[in-house]
């Protein structure tokens, strides 16, 4: 349980992950069991000697271990190396920036998109400095966001051709499918009926992917009406129904209307 | 530039010395210095007599001494001691505290070094008056202090030497505390030891970080000692530090969790209620809580005090601004022409503007135009989010005034880039239901529906609950906040004796009327 043994297993963790080895993951567990050692980590943050070392490896450690998940494409082991990781970053600040911290920032980032926790995204956006959102790792991902309220999904089809480091295309590939769904959606309320080909294009899939088009349509989208080479949309239902009267909401809203005016003496 | 302090007026004067033989034939006081004055005034709004007075001696303060602390605070008295010199406070202490005080060593010790021209001296060599009442003590020397620290804190700018002697008082003031034999801060220093905290932690964050991370282990251990003791002053002041010292550090999660964990006393002051608003509004519009935001931010703004903290109320009036622009509505315009505030709001005025005209190339001109104020103001990450609103604003104006356009347009309008981009933000716009309309894929045009009667709807229905829940929970608190003098119900109960008696006198001639009426018929 020393430093040196921590830095051995460090050099020998990073080539592991460059090189898509499948002992990585041993590697990073017996590794983590060293890190719980320091004294100097969140949550103690005691002062040891060691402590600048003691960091940087765990620093290292960490980030390497989110790479790792991200090329497994596990989600879960990504957020829980980042959640070890980000206080590392808050309390300790004497940390020396390591090549892989910004690469690390902009995954988080994505991440949190794809599962679209917009309000984490912001929180955890505000913490980053103005110089660290300037880097194009991360302001990918928060140009990505801006296009993605406004509505341009041009724009974000032609954003995930030119992606600044090839681990982003996992995050990419299921923002794609969030993105198709609402596209799908829009689609649904503001047309009356369109071109096979042009719903293709609009729904971003390929020419060539007629096949792929064909069967998103069939599973998920069985209430659109295909129709010679167009499809139909279903109008949007405007119904005068009784049950479209929100009664409980209304009878709710007079009952405390009548306790309050009771309580008038 | 201190003049000698006036005599106040006769009805706040202090209490005369108590009458000694020569009294006649003695010349007029001289006025008090000021820090004797308002030592004066605390005693005697405490009802302590003097020392040497006669009667029996008092052991004990009044109940409701912290909030006679409070309200002594806010008095005439000690506010013209705010702008003492530290040469000034010294002799004030050494006055005023007993001989081997241990405090008028610790303010003598933190003495910054005189540089140009000192203040004039009170005059305090005739002062006759005596020391004030033992019990009131702990309060006067540690409202000393405080006042000690702001002087090094904002006049002579000294942050690392206020937030050490802010260190040192605290601990005095805890060894005061704990030697009137209990664990937990007596009521009467509950607001002084606030202050001291406010100081301390305005002196850490402009020491260092380092300070200010000694500060925030040392807060929390107050809160917990003070929500356990309800010393409600010292618990506000508190919760409103630690969440402006993680509003800061921009740890947002944190704050969240914090005010989800501490509740906010009810019978605090009203200026830390604001400031607790104010901290609520802001953690609520960073984590996309628009509408929460709004109505804290404007509650925090109705009940700010009109008179002072214009810095305050101008910081809560471009948040509130920003969050109403992030909700959709564009503010009215006399806001921004309010007295004192017009050239600070100008940024947002233009900022304003341009959302509602809705052009992005405009908005995002102004926007960098005026990236310095909004960095300094903390509201630039909540400005990059206005970019969607921008889109919204324009998109919805075009559709209510052309019943058809074509997509081409509206990007040439919008600067939204190509007609394909334009045609897919309608689609989500339509979709979101910001817009209503429908798109024809063929042609390239947006045609607009015909606008919904919004009588059919439950839309007014849900406006009027709205402004009726607002009254009703208005006349509640009205209702709870009516105060009655002490000795109401027991007026109301003598009246309802005397008019027993009335009305039986009454029934006794009711009877005698009767007896004489069947007398007279009797004789008949």
């Amino acid at each position: 349980m020393s430093i040196s043994e921590a830095s051995a297993l460090l050099k020998k963790l990073s080539s592991e992950v460059s090189s898509f080895s499948a002992s990585a993951s041993t590697t990073l567990a017996s590794l983590k069991l060293i890190l719980v050692d320091f004294d100097s980590l969140p949550p103690l943050c005691l002062p040891t000697p060691d402590s600048k070392e003691e960091q940087r490896i765990a620093c290292e450690a960490l980030e390497l271990g989110c790479l790792l998940a991200v090329k497994n494409g596990d989600g879960e082991a990504f957020e829980g190396n980042t959640n070890q990781l980000f206080p590392i970053y808050s309390s300790c600040l004497s940390v020396p920036q390591s090549a892989n911290r910004k690469k690390v920032q902009g995954l988080y980032l994505m991440f949190l998109l794809v599962e679209n926790r917009l309000a984490d995204f912001h929180s955890v956006l505000q913490t980053y400095t103005a110089e660290e959102i300037g880097d194009e790792r991360i302001n990918f991902a928060v140009l990505l966001e801006r296009e993605l309220m406004v509505g341009s999904y041009d724009k974000f089809a032609t954003s995930s051709t030119s992606l600044p480091d090839p681990l982003y295309q996992f995050f990419m590939t299921s923002l794609l499918s969030t993105v198709r769904d609402n596209v799908a959606d829009a689609l649904e309320v503001s047309y009356e009926s369109m071109d096979l080909a042009d719903a293709q294009r609009m729904l971003m899939f390929q020419p060539n992917e007629t096949s792929a088009f064909e069967s998103f349509v069939k599973q998920s989208r069985e209430d659109w009406m295909v129709v010679d080479n167009e499809i139909k949309f279903q109008p949007v239902v405007a119904s005068n129904r009784a049950e479209d009267i929100p009664s409980m909401k209304l009878i709710s809203q007079s009952l405390s209307f009548a306790t309050e005016i009771e309580r008038i003496v | 530039m201190f003049a000698m302090v006036n005599t106040k007026s006769p009805a706040k004067a202090s209490p005369p010395p108590p009458p000694t033989p020569s009294k006649d034939d003695a010349p007029p006081k001289p006025p008090l210095p000021s820090i004797d004055a308002a030592a004066f005034r605390l005693c005697s709004l405490l009802g302590l007599p003097s020392v040497d007075s006669k009667g029996p001696p008092i052991k004990a303060l009044p109940s409701g001494a912290g909030r006679t602390v409070r309200r002594w605070l806010s008095s005439s008295a000690v506010n013209k001691c705010r702008k003492l010199s530290y040469g000034n406070l010294v002799d004030g202490a050494r006055r005023v505290l007993p001989d081997n005080s241990e405090i008028t060593a610790v303010i003598e010790s933190s003495k910054p070094m005189e540089t140009g021209s000192e203040a004039p001296l009170e005059d305090s060599s005739s002062c006759s008056a005596l020391p004030p009442h033992p019990l009131v003590l702990p309060a006067i020397s540690s409202w000393l202090l405080s006042l000690a620290i702001n002087s090094l804190l904002f006049d002579s700018s000294d942050a690392s030497a206020a937030f050490a002697l802010s260190g040192s008082a605290l601990a005095a003031v805890g060894k005061a505390a704990s030697q009137s034999n209990s664990t937990f801060t007596p009521p009467i220093l509950s607001p002084l030891i606030a202050r001291l905290y406010r100081f301390r932690s305005l002196a850490a964050s402009a020491a260092s970080p380092q300070a200010q991370s000694t500060v925030r282990n040392e807060l929390v251990h107050a809160h917990r000692l003070a929500c356990l003791s309800r010393a409600v002053d010292v618990q506000a002041t508190l919760l409103n530090l630690m969440l402006r010292d993680l509003l800061e550090g921009n740890l947002i999660d944190q704050a969240k969790k914090l005010s989800q964990n501490a509740t906010f006393p009810e019978n605090a002051s009203n200026n830390q209620l604001v400031r607790y608003l104010y901290y609520m509004g802001k953690i609520q519009a960073l984590q996309l809580e628009y509408t929460d935001s709004f109505s804290k931010l404007s509650q925090s703004l109705r009940k700010a005090p009109e008179n002072t903290g214009l810095a305050f109320r101008v910081a809560v009036q471009k948040l509130l601004i920003i969050v109403q622009l992030l909700m959709g509505e564009i503010p009215s315009r006399d806001i921004f022409f309010t007295e004192g505030m017009r050239a600070l709001l100008l940024p947002y005025m233009e900022l304003t503007a341009a959302v509602r005209q809705g052009d992005l190339t405009t908005f995002n001109k102004i926007a960098s135009k005026h990236q310095p104020t909004f960095v300094a103001d903390g509201t630039d990450t909540l400005i990059n989010r206005l970019a969607h609103n921008v889109v919204k604003a324009g998109l919805r104006r075009l559709n209510i005034s052309y019943s058809r356009i074509y997509l081409k347009d509206i990007a040439e309008r919008l600067s939204l880039g190509s007609a394909k981009s334009a045609e897919y933000i309608v689609a989500k716009a339509i979709r979101d239901g910001v817009i209503d309309g429908v798109i024809n894929h063929k042609e390239g045009y947006l045609q607009s529906n015909e606008l919904v009667d919004v009588y059919s709807t439950t839309e007014p229905a849900e406006a009027l609950h709205r402004r009726i829940t607002f009254c009703l929970n208005t006349h509640a608190d009205a209702v709870k906040g009516l105060r009655y003098p002490d000795d109401a119900y027991a007026k109301a109960n003598q009246k309802k004796k005397k008019g027993d008696e009335e009305e039986k006198t009454e029934e006794e001639i009711a009877a005698e009327i009767e007896a004489e009426l069947e007398e007279e018929e009797d004789e008949f």
